[in-house]
């Protein structure tokens, strides 16, 4: 017999019996043995190994935005990041930026929500070069943890107070010698300046 | 947790000063020595945030050695720490994970122990399936079938495309009357594995790939019933028996296997590489007892064993083919839906 007409008998007798599964059943994976897949014995022939195609810093970059739709506001701009760039590592940059926890965070792709798992090259083509995510925040604006005031880190003392301190005219004297390469021109010109600016106050 | 943020701040880019150096021995055993020291107080969080970020450094400053040695840590410090796998602890691991080369040996220890932790502390005794999708996935492209089988076959929804597509870029390097060897490679474990939708859509993405690339030569004939197509392929006899396995799989019932089997006889019987799948297949799906060889009362006895002691990492390698007792169950189960 032939394939086709085989074919043909053999699809007859199906349908002539009840249907007992699905094509989409599905075993409950969490009821898997604790063990390794079993997979088919090997083949003769080995499969040619991939030469690395990405040579690190030719690989192709990618813009993410990061905008919301309803509160609180947001527009992110993340710039240069790679075809790895898992959407956990997306959500954990925008958390560092707006103090939204990363488990309170649904980054949307074409309205679809997605896995922290995915990167971004499993949401691209090769020709994009960039990834647009909206951000639902779980709790909306309320679940969002005050950002962390870091002016107060970066500045410490300013205006006229900055020149009383020893560190200043240090960091002067540092900076001249750096710039004159001449220990002793560097100091005088460190003490000509102190003196001034103490008889002007 | 700003205060003492702050000083594990400090900590962490202390170390990465010492990548930057290029002290890379250094780095990789003082961050030994200060992830130890939290892991002792149980301060978990701590440790893990030290080790996550100081070997994704290293990773990125092309130590796979160490980076990779400071990975395994990190796991070893969840399975401490009790975590769960959830995305957060999971993310971590796979951000690690996609860092790493290629050839870098300790990678595949990595995967090991990052699938035993979440087959110990998560749902999925055979290993978090978002976990072997990424891991399955990255082996796919490198063009290592055999790891990325192992794994897409216990993956996510997503995995059964990427093995479709891995085994039909494999079957492109042979010949064209092969191409049922390597479209079995993904529908026959999944069906092993109880899978039935994802060995369909393997079964579908392969032929259609192979449709497409080779329209004119294979003369290809599309046969119907009430119930169901088929695309035969005329050259091509073994393919015509895997997608007929599969619709006969939807009915459950033995002769139509047998008949199957009789009709494709010659040609399995050549094809030594299915017969036990085919066998633990007919035993699942259709009811139909194995010829059996060996003494049954060793086969309960190592059913006894492998189901009670498997408190170890067995989720890694290990005994690799299903025990008879498994897949007896399954029939029952079906019955359900």
């Amino acid at each position: 017999m032939t394939e086709v007409s085989f074919a043909k008998s053999f699809l007859a007798a199906l349908d002539s019996r009840p249907l007992k599964l699905s094509t989409d059943h599905v075993e409950d994976p969490k009821s898997y043995p604790a063990r390794g897949a079993y997979i088919l014995p090997k083949m003769p022939k080995p499969m040619t190994k991939r030469k690395a195609t990405s040579i690190p810093g030719q690989e192709r970059s990618l813009t993410v935005a990061v905008k919301s739709l309803r509160n609180p506001p947001l527009d992110i701009k993340l710039l240069s990041q790679t075809p790895n760039t898992s959407v956990l590592d997306v959500k954990t940059v925008v958390s560092q930026e707006t103090g939204i926890p990363v488990d309170k965070m649904k980054l949307l792709h074409k309205k679809k929500p997605i896995q922290d798992s995915k990167v971004l090259k499993d949401l691209t083509t090769e020709a994009e070069t960039s990834v647009e995510f909206s951000v639902m925040v779980m709790g909306g604006a309320a679940a969002i943890r005050s950002v962390p005031a870091q002016s107060n880190v970066a500045q410490g003392q300013s205006g006229g107070e900055v020149l009383d301190t020893k560190e200043f005219w240090d960091d002067l004297r540092g900076f001249l010698l750096q710039r004159i390469r001449d220990e002793k021109t560097a100091g005088d010109l460190t003490d000509t300046f102190q003196a001034a600016w103490k008889a002007r106050a | 947790m700003s205060v003492k943020g702050d000083k594990i701040e400090k900590i962490i880019s202390r170390l990465q000063q010492r990548i930057n150096e290029g002290q890379f021995y250094e780095a990789q055993q003082q961050t030994r020595v200060v992830a130890a020291r939290y892991t002792k107080s149980a301060n978990w969080d701590a440790a893990i945030d030290i080790l996550y970020n100081v070997a994704q450094s290293l990773l990125k400053a092309g130590q796979g050695g160490s980076g990779g040695d400071l990975c395994v840590l990190l796991v070893d410090t969840y399975k401490q720490a009790e975590l769960k796998p959830d995305s957060a602890a999971k993310g971590k691991l796979l951000t690690c994970l996609r860092l790493f080369d290629s050839d870098e040996p300790t990678r595949k220890k990595f995967i090991g122990e990052m699938i035993a932790w979440s087959s110990k502390y998560g749902e999925y005794p055979a290993g978090d399936p978002e976990l072997h999708h990424v891991a399955g996935s990255l082996y796919a492209e490198e063009h290592e079938p055999y790891d990325a089988e192992k794994h897409l076959i216990l993956g996510t929804k997503d995995s059964a495309e990427v093995l479709a597509r891995l085994e039909y870029e494999w079957f492109k390097e042979d010949d064209a009357h092969t191409a049922a060897l390597y479209a079995a490679r993904g529908v026959l474990p999944y069906l092993l594995t109880g899978n039935v939708r994802a060995a369909n859509a393997c079964y579908r993405l392969f032929t259609s790939a192979l449709s497409q690339d080779n329209q004119s030569q294979l003369g290809i004939q599309d046969v119907s019933s009430n119930s169901a197509d088929l695309r035969v392929y005329p050259s091509i006899p073994l393919l015509n028996f895997l997608g007929l396995l599969l619709l006969a799989i939807q009915r459950a019932s033995p002769d139509l296997y047998k008949q199957l089997h009789s009709k494709y006889g010659s040609l399995l019987g050549e094809n030594e590489a299915w017969h036990e799948s085919l066998e633990m297949i007919a035993e699942m799906y259709f009811g139909i007892q194995k010829p059996r060889q060996s003494n049954p009362l060793m086969d309960m006895m190592s059913g006894l064993l492998g189901g009670g002691g498997g408190g170890g990492g067995s989720g890694s390698g290990g005994a690799r083919r299903p025990a008879v007792k498994a897949p007896t169950s399954m029939p029952a189960a079906e019955g359900l839906d």
